[in-house]
């Protein structure tokens, strides 16, 4: 028998082997599919579901290996006629078609059905098949090293408890670069051509030595941390300068408050664009010549809002007018000290040197809804549906249910919601009244899928002062427009301060 | 020309020897009987031999290539059946049939057909659900369907009634006389392997402590009953007698070293014996004496 039919000959033993679980992890799949095609609904299910699926997959990888596994002498094939990389190929093509490819097409039919671009489908469906198959490399291998299904669930465990404790007990400055993408596809492949190795060492020599375990345990350490710093889309485009940035410290709060807070300016030639300071790090240096070195945690601040750009507006109604018109200004972002850092400041601070970094991104109109009830509109990756509408006396409510990949689907900070009235060439912002979301896996992990319910309204009100020209008739001739903010780049920033002492 | 052609095996689980220096050649045709008592390691010397098992030192030459560079081809041309060895148990008996059939090009339908009905086989029942006889049974029909060269058995009677086994006996007898079959078999089942075999190997304490035809064990080993004079009180022992038991004037021993002139021999070790008896020994025994012998050594290793 040929090698390519033992393939074959193995691959369809393993299919009516593994037919069951097989089948209920192709119902889970399509139960994920139908909900994004359909959704949103239920979101917390889909999300529990989502992640049983991709357990289930896990444990399907094992049990189709195991079914002619590397290690136990009393393995049935071992004895028999057949090629060890033959049956190490039918696993392999098993999970690329079935465990990967099942869901994958899953993933496609909805991400079609949300009208994603191709370009967009390629690379979200690409780019989760590639982070599925990181974990199921991890599975395969864990498999080859074990005998049984509780032993690969132990070990597991175990793997997972030591690389956490590992991590916990590593320093920031080895766990940091982690984050980077370079670093992540390094670990990525050598991890992956460790694992295949390691898995076809096994299945030649059929016994598992300390240090192949040891061998195993760095393969899968490699695989999961590879797994951190996916995702990360945003570039550096331009370094110190082209965007004067003002930065002062003050430090007069740190002594009361325990905080330190950093004014930030931009002088930005670009009106256009929304920018948004982080810090990244936060360098004080004491009088002592100790230094503090901290990595804040505290949210990105708006440093510049532009105006939302509506085609023949005349005039923003309601109290969110001053977001929407555009200025440059100062932005307060406070960074909280510990304890401990907080009683090693009464040596004084020299200087404090900040780093981080500003995204700006630019408003583009989505699409504009029927301010109606069970009003739809899908595209671009996402389904917008008004599910309810009630208008009251110079105020709509809305809520509306947003299904799509995140970040930028449903995120309240990715989008921004307008009632405009075209007719009148009048518009005013939504705001926030409540909002609940829930985010799970798009049918394999690596792409989120994000689901969100907000309540919003719309009041036609400045202060204490009403908008009489606002009322149902206004409504009922107005649109829901929805703005996304389009990443445009990420700009770095550094500022050494000189602090007076106190 | 040797099919199995061992020499100076050893294998280690961990800090255990499981085979200490293991010589043993198997000519083309033989019943080869291996016996040993339990962790005498018998079944790592079969898993040696048919590949699954390696790390081991010194050579274990099958069909003329070392057994860890064993290929496709080679295998097709090996017959094994395990007592622990896991079948399919989810597959019907024909499914693991069918599965089984295209890997092996001599793979016989009508002989496979021909066992399962000796071996009142229902080819629609599932592995999983056969009792322990009748999977042994499921396992001896992929065994040798394939019609191998070499056949290789670790306890294959286990559970089987005694009709049945003495058909496979017939069986395994007809084939290799016919075919021209190579088997190694270990078993407890000595009464079936005296039937069979006409080559013995006994494996004590991963030591192969005899290996030769059974026609020359039977010639050398013969159990001895004697009846001691009154005044021959106690007669030195000799270090190849096996065995050795004393009641009264009644001695009895399994000489290990008989052969030509082993009467007159005996006569003149016991020249005053009231009486003196021998008779070819049992491979039973042979058997107990030697696996006695085995565990004595380990009690005064372990002492030591």
């Amino acid at each position: 028998m040929s090698w390519f039919a033992q393939v074959r000959h193995v691959m369809i033993k393993d299919v009516r082997q593994s037919w069951w679980p097989l089948a209920g992890y192709t119902i889970v799949a399509a139960l994920g599919t139908l909900y994004i095609v359909l959704g949103p609904v239920a979101s917390d299910l889909y999300v529990s579901a989502m992640v049983m699926s991709t357990m289930l997959g896990v444990v399907l990888c094992a049990l189709l290996l195991q079914a002619d596994s590397p290690t136990r002498s009393n393995a049935f094939w071992a004895s028999r006629p057949f090629h060890p990389s033959a049956i190490i190929a039918t696993k392999l093509a098993l999970t690329a078609f079935a465990v990967i490819g099942i869901p994958a097409v899953g993933e496609i039919i909805g991400l079609l059905s949300l009208r994603t671009p191709h370009g967009a489908l390629a690379s979200i469906v690409g780019g989760s098949a590639g982070v599925y198959a990181i974990w199921l490399l991890a599975a395969i291998l864990l498999a080859a090293l074990t005998d049984d299904l509780r032993s690969f669930v132990t070990a597991a465990v175990i793997i997972a408890v030591v690389l956490l404790l590992i991590m916990a007990m590593l320093p920031d400055s080895v766990t940091g670069p982690l984050d980077r993408n370079w670093v992540s596809h390094a670990l990525a492949t050598v991890g992956g051509i460790g694992a295949l190795s390691i898995v076809a060492l096994v299945y030649r020599r059929r016994t598992v030595r300390r240090t192949v375990w040891l061998g195993g345990f760095v393969a899968i350490a490699c695989l999961m941390l590879s797994l951190v710093g996916t995702g990360s889309d945003s570039r550096i485009v331009d370094r110190f300068g082209s965007m004067p940035v003002h930065i002062s410290v003050d430090t007069a709060t740190l002594r009361n408050l325990g905080e330190l807070r950093l004014t930030v300016r931009v002088d930005s030639p670009l009106r256009s664009l929304r920018l948004r300071f982080s810090i990244d790090t936060l360098d004080i240096r004491l009088a002592d010549g100790s230094r503090i070195y901290l990595h804040p945690t505290s949210p990105a601040a708006s440093v510049q809002d532009p105006a939302l750009p509506l085609p023949n507006l005349a005039r923003w109604l309601g109290d969110t007018a001053a977001l929407t018109e555009g200025f440059p200004r100062n932005s307060i972002v406070p960074v909280q000290l510990g304890d401990d850092d907080r009683s090693r400041l009464s040596a004084g601070v020299q200087a404090v040197e900040a780093v981080g970094h500003i995204d700006a991104s630019e408003p583009r109109l989505v699409t504009t809804i029927p301010l109606t009830q069970g009003a739809t509109w899908t595209g671009n990756g996402t389904r917008f549906r008004i599910t309810n509408v009630a208008t009251h006396t110079l105020a709509t409510d809305v809520t509306l249910n947003t299904l799509g990949i995140s970040p930028r689907a449903g995120d309240w900070s990715g989008y921004n919601y307008v009632a405009w009235n075209e007719t009148r060439r009048e518009a005013m912002m939504f705001g926030k009244l409540s909002s609940g979301s829930s985010s799970g896996w798009v049918l394999v992990p690596g792409s989120t899928l994000l689901t969100t319910t907000a309540q919003m309204q719309a009041a036609a009100r400045r202060g204490q002062t009403f908008d009489l020209s606002v009322n149902d008739a206004w409504f009922s001739g107005a649109r829901l427009a929805v703005f996304e903010w389009v990443p445009r780049g990420r700009f770095a920033t550094r500022a050494v301060v000189a602090v007076a002492q106190h | 020309m040797a099919i199995v052609d061992v020499s100076h095996l050893s294998y280690s689980y961990g800090a255990i020897a499981a085979l200490r220096g293991v010589d043993l050649t198997i000519p083309q045709g033989a019943l080869y009987a291996l016996l040993g008592p339990n962790g005498s390691g018998k079944t790592t010397f079969l898993q040696i031999l048919m590949g699954v098992r390696r790390g081991y030192t010194g050579g274990a030459r099958v069909l003329g290539i070392e057994s860890s560079a064993l290929t496709v081809k080679h295998r097709e041309r090996i017959g094994y059946i395990a007592e622990g060895q896991s079948l399919p148990g989810w597959m019907r008996l024909e499914q693991l049939e069918a599965y089984l059939a295209p890997l092996y090009p001599r793979w016989d339908k009508a002989l496979a057909r021909d066992l399962r009905a000796r071996f009142d086989l229902d080819p629609a029942r599932k592995i999983q659900t056969l009792s322990r006889g009748e999977y042994m049974k499921a396992a001896l029909l992929c065994a040798l369907a394939p019609r191998p060269e070499l056949l290789l058995m670790d306890e294959p009677f286990t559970g089987m009634d005694a009709l049945v086994k003495d058909e496979l006996v017939r069986g395994l007898l007809e084939s290799s006389g016919t075919e021209g079959w190579t088997v190694l078999l270990c078993s407890h089942d000595i009464g079936e392997l005296e039937l069979l075999a006409d080559w013995v190997g006994f494996l004590g304490r991963g030591r192969m402590q005899i290996a030769e035809p059974m026609e020359t064990l039977r010639q050398r080993f013969k159990q001895v009953d004697v009846t001691l004079g009154g005044e021959h009180a106690s007669p030195a022992l000799d270090p190849m007698w096996l065995s050795v038991e004393r009641s009264g004037r009644q001695l009895t021993f399994l000489a290990s070293d008989a052969g030509e002139g082993f009467d007159a021999r005996l006569a003149a070790r016991f020249p005053n014996a009231a009486r003196i008896e021998s008779r070819d020994a049992t491979l039973r025994e042979v058997f107990v004496a030697l696996a006695r012998r085995a565990r004595d050594e380990r009690s005064m290793e372990a002492a030591a």
